[in-house]
């Protein structure tokens, strides 16, 4: 992929991020959706680019809403993952995105919590805490109550991603589908005799 | 039914897009001060309590930004924030799992843990916070972009890229709800809706990136900026293309082939052609796409100035057919880039822009947010961008397209002026009056060179039949709908009866899309009647709605996302639960009328725009609606498709249907529709 291409790129994979998670907003899903554009990046230009996005989506945001810098760091993790999964196997089979998907709520559920710890004590302001609260009170240390609450929640959400980014793939057209299509065309077409 | 807020889309500004704000910062009032005191002992205590010195740095970056907060805006920007952090108190007091001392429900060592953290965060939020109000949002990336180009422009590009996907996400799910979308209750059906929307628009963003690489091209980011490498201004250089092809990475055939061209300086240049005939790619690749790109695949040799690709060759530049694809979020700033692309440094460039934008009479539109411009004024834009970098030779994609007569007629004129001057001048069009006012033309059909008449064909509309209209379809009475932003309409009415056809005509802005979007439900209006066959369409559910009506629109691209013709086509009736060989036989029908059954199996989007607006018509007209909206239907199609829609609508109409029709063609309004109805601009309307 030439400069200018992931130049743009990038950003345009920023704004799927903020525009998925404004639309599962706007449909009322119980979900986050808010890493589409960076798995989406990710799985077509490859680990690198997806993980700039996710970066860099998190540093944006931090504008309007500092708090949401830290996070950065499990962004840039979901994009790595998702690439690299996708340069492993493409990402064109059923299995893959199960596979991006878990790994990636495995790394943002280690590393989320980290940084929820030792950044906000553990509670983050979000529904969430009823249940880190609940499990701390039950005698889990935090990070221990943070990791569990946030688990089945990550799982949920990372995998429904990577199966929606699977399903924008399958109905892009080819030229769109960069490396997450590894049987695309590597030669020119035959050209017909006049 | 869910309507979407604002044709703004207001919830990406509200949620996620915080563009860079040019709000200039205040100084401390007077009268504040205890609370500036509070807050400095508050970083003090923070300083001693806090690992790692964090407090400490609070304390140190709030002393050297002190002077330059408004301090009631920091506090206003904390406060949301603040009963959140000190429940954070409460919480671990209650529930932190070290408490061994009670006072009451609350452990003392919580307690003291939540105090700590929740002061760590007021520290951290409030050094956040000062440095975001005392550097505005340009500030930060002006900054990065000194210090690095590539980063500051992804960041620029973010911002002028986010509001953009965001209207265009609640464009496609007005279309898909006027398609009878379904989006709730269950999970399932949620998850469908949110594909249906997202697709469309991963689609257009990435044929926006697409277009964003090749104007990062045209103006000639990293190119190298030395005197040889750059031809002065108004020294033209030959365009050749010799045996050239070209093949889309993953496409059966190519998109050009064989392509013989010579375009000498000084002269203008017409390559006509209908949609999808290849002109823009023959564009891209003359503005110097480099052959080992991975969007496709070369034959023969283009050159300019004698040169294959490569940076020793002269610079040409590009104006694109959509000037809505654009880099930055202003004027000034899209056209200071192309200077700073030839090594100007921020400020000079910034001043060098303000004199091209005066020179091109658009001074007015300098600080202007772009994607709020009229077509025409982008288009202005987009060419004293172009030309700011000086090119030896300029292309241009249906330059006139979006231009009002003047406003085609001052362009000519200037063109005329840049030829004289001895640039080489190639134009991308597909009508017959841009081709015969260059000096010189070759006609582009399927990919290879023709004549210019082989490559334009001329519409034929087949004459009206004369019918009885019946009774009333559609009713609008003192419709009035106002957006948070401006415009829409002011108490609108029409009458739209079976078996006729009514044309809205007005100046962009007035509120034509408006009234159809009222006419099907997808807004509510504040005032006035609406009836669609009878009933108001707002309680009637989009389901029911696209029952008795479709809506074509303007672009097909805001609602396309199945990856094959016909089942994009099916859809709708799939929506519906119409079996699957009566669908088959209905959208069979339908394709066979549109002349798109040899597509059937294509990805749409691998088929020319004009194709996939036929695919976007056969949607509407595949369910046999009563009713039927059309928003600029002709926009997008070739001369022989616009007879084709025509006579399919007509047949329509025939058989008892009203329809309805947003147009700026003279040719549907004129020639085709049985009543012209004028819809008036509101007074703050965005024009």
């Amino acid at each position: 992929m030439n400069k200018r291409m992931w130049l743009v790129l990038a950003p345009i994979g920023i704004a799927l991020n903020i525009v998925g998670g404004m639309l599962n907003s706007t449909l009322k899903l119980p979900l986050f959706l808010d890493t589409i554009g960076t798995m989406l990046v990710a799985v077509t230009c490859g680990p690198w680019i997806g993980a700039l996005t996710g970066g860099l989506s998190n540093l944006i945001a931090s504008l309007s809403s500092p708090a949401d810098m830290w996070f950065a760091i499990v962004n840039i993790l979901v994009g790595l993952i998702v690439g690299y999964v996708a340069v492993w196997r493409g990402y064109r089979d059923w299995i893959t995105p199960l596979i991006a998907g878990v790994l990636a709520a495995i790394a943002a559920s280690i590393v989320g919590p980290w940084i929820a710890v030792y950044i906000y004590g553990g509670l983050t302001g979000s529904v969430l805490d009823v249940a880190v609260a609940g499990l701390m009170k039950s005698g889990q240390e935090v990070f221990s109550a943070v990791f569990i609450s946030r688990i089945l929640p990550n799982l949920g959400d990372k995998i429904l991603s990577a199966y929606l980014v699977f399903f924008v793939i399958k109905a892009l057209p080819k030229s769109f589908r960069g490396i997450a299509d590894k049987t695309a065309a590597v030669a020119p077409p035959v050209k017909s005799a006049e | 039914m869910l309507v979407a807020p604002s044709r703004r889309a207001e919830q990406g500004r509200a949620q996620g897009a915080p563009g860079p704000a040019s709000s200039t910062p205040a100084g401390p009032r007077v009268g504040l001060r205890l609370l500036a005191v509070c807050l400095g002992v508050l970083a003090c205590v923070a300083a001693v309590t806090i690992p790692l010195g964090l407090g400490l740095l609070s304390l140190l970056v709030l002393v050297a930004l002190f002077a330059r907060v408004d301090l009631p805006v920091l506090l206003k920007r904390d406060l949301p924030v603040l009963p959140i952090i000190a429940s954070m108190v409460l919480v671990h007091g209650w529930a932190n799992p070290a408490n061994t001392h009670w006072i009451g429900w609350f452990g003392v060592e919580g307690l003291v843990f939540g105090t700590v953290t929740s002061l760590r965060l007021v520290c951290f939020l409030t050094v956040a916070n000062t440095f975001l109000l005392t550097t505005p949002a340009h500030e930060i990336v002006r900054w990065t972009r000194e210090r690095n180009r590539d980063l500051g422009l992804m960041i620029s590009m973010a911002f002028t890229v986010t509001p953009i996907l965001s209207e265009q996400m609640a464009v496609t799910l007005q279309a898909q709800q006027a398609r009878g979308m379904a989006t709730g209750p269950g999970l399932g059906l949620k998850l469908r809706a949110y594909l249906q929307v997202l697709i469309p628009v991963v689609v257009k963003a990435l044929t926006r990136a697409e277009q964003m690489s090749l104007l990062l091209l045209a103006r000639g980011y990293e190119r190298p900026t030395s005197a040889g490498a750059v031809a002065p201004s108004g020294v033209g250089a030959p365009l050749e293309a010799h045996g050239f092809g070209f093949a889309y990475r993953g496409a059966d055939s190519w998109a050009l082939s064989d392509i013989e061209l010579e375009v000498t300086p000084g002269t203008m240049t017409a390559v006509a052609g209908g949609s999808g005939s290849g002109k823009s790619t023959l564009l891209a690749c003359l503005a110097g796409d480099p052959p080992e790109t991975p969007s496709g695949f070369v034959l023969g040799e283009v050159s300019a100035g004698g040169q294959p690709f490569g940076d020793s060759r002269p610079f040409v530049s590009l104006t694109l057919q959509n000037p809505g694809i654009h880099l930055f979020q202003t004027a000034l700033e899209e056209v200071a880039f192309s200077f700073e692309c030839r090594g100007m440094r921020h400020e000079k460039a910034q001043t060098a822009a303000r004199v091209a934008l005066d020179e091109a009479q658009i001074g007015a539109l300098a600080e202007r947010t772009l994607h709020t411009l009229s077509g025409g004024e982008r288009q202005r834009v987009a060419l004293a961008a172009a030309l700011a970098t000086a090119p030896a030779a300029l292309l241009l994609d249906e330059p006139f397209e979006q231009l009002d007569a003047a406003g085609a007629s001052d362009l000519l004129a200037q063109l005329r002026a840049r030829a004289e001057a001895g640039m080489t001048l190639l134009l991308a069009t597909r009508s017959r009056e841009v081709a015969d006012m260059c000096d010189t033309g070759v006609g582009l059909a399927g990919g290879t060179v023709t004549d210019v008449a082989d490559a334009i064909r001329d519409v034929e509309i087949a004459p009206r039949i004369a019918l009885v209209p019946g009774e009333a379809a559609v009713v609008l009475e003192g419709a009035t709908f106002r957006y948070p932003e401006g415009g829409g309409v002011t108490g609108f009415s029409v009458e739209v009866r079976r078996r006729e056809t009514v044309a809205l005509l007005g100046r962009n802005g007035a509120g034509k899309s408006t009234a159809l979007k009222l006419a099907v439900g997808l807004l509510a209006p504040l005032s006035g009647t609406i009836r669609l066959l009878g009933d108001d369409p707002s309680v009637l559910g989009p389901q029911e709605v696209s029952r008795r009506a479709a809506m074509l629109f303007q672009d097909p691209d805001d609602q396309i996302f199945n990856a094959r013709v016909d089942e994009e086509i099916g859809w709708v009736l799939k929506v519906r639960g119409v079996p699957e060989a009566e669908r088959a036989e209905c959208v069979h029908a339908v394709m066979a009328e549109l002349g798109l059954e040899d597509v059937a199996a294509v990805h749409p989007y691998e088929l020319s725009r004009s194709s996939r607006q036929l695919v976007a018509l056969a949607s509407a007209l595949v369910g046999e609606p009563s009713v039927l909206f059309l928003d600029e239907p002709t926009t997008a199609l070739d001369g022989s498709s616009v007879a084709l829609a025509l006579a399919a609508v007509e047949r329509r109409r025939a058989a008892g249907a009203a329809i309805v029709v947003v147009t700026h063609d003279p040719r549907v309004a004129e020639g085709w529709a049985d009543r012209v109805v004028h819809v008036e601009a509101p007074p703050d309307a965005a024009v």
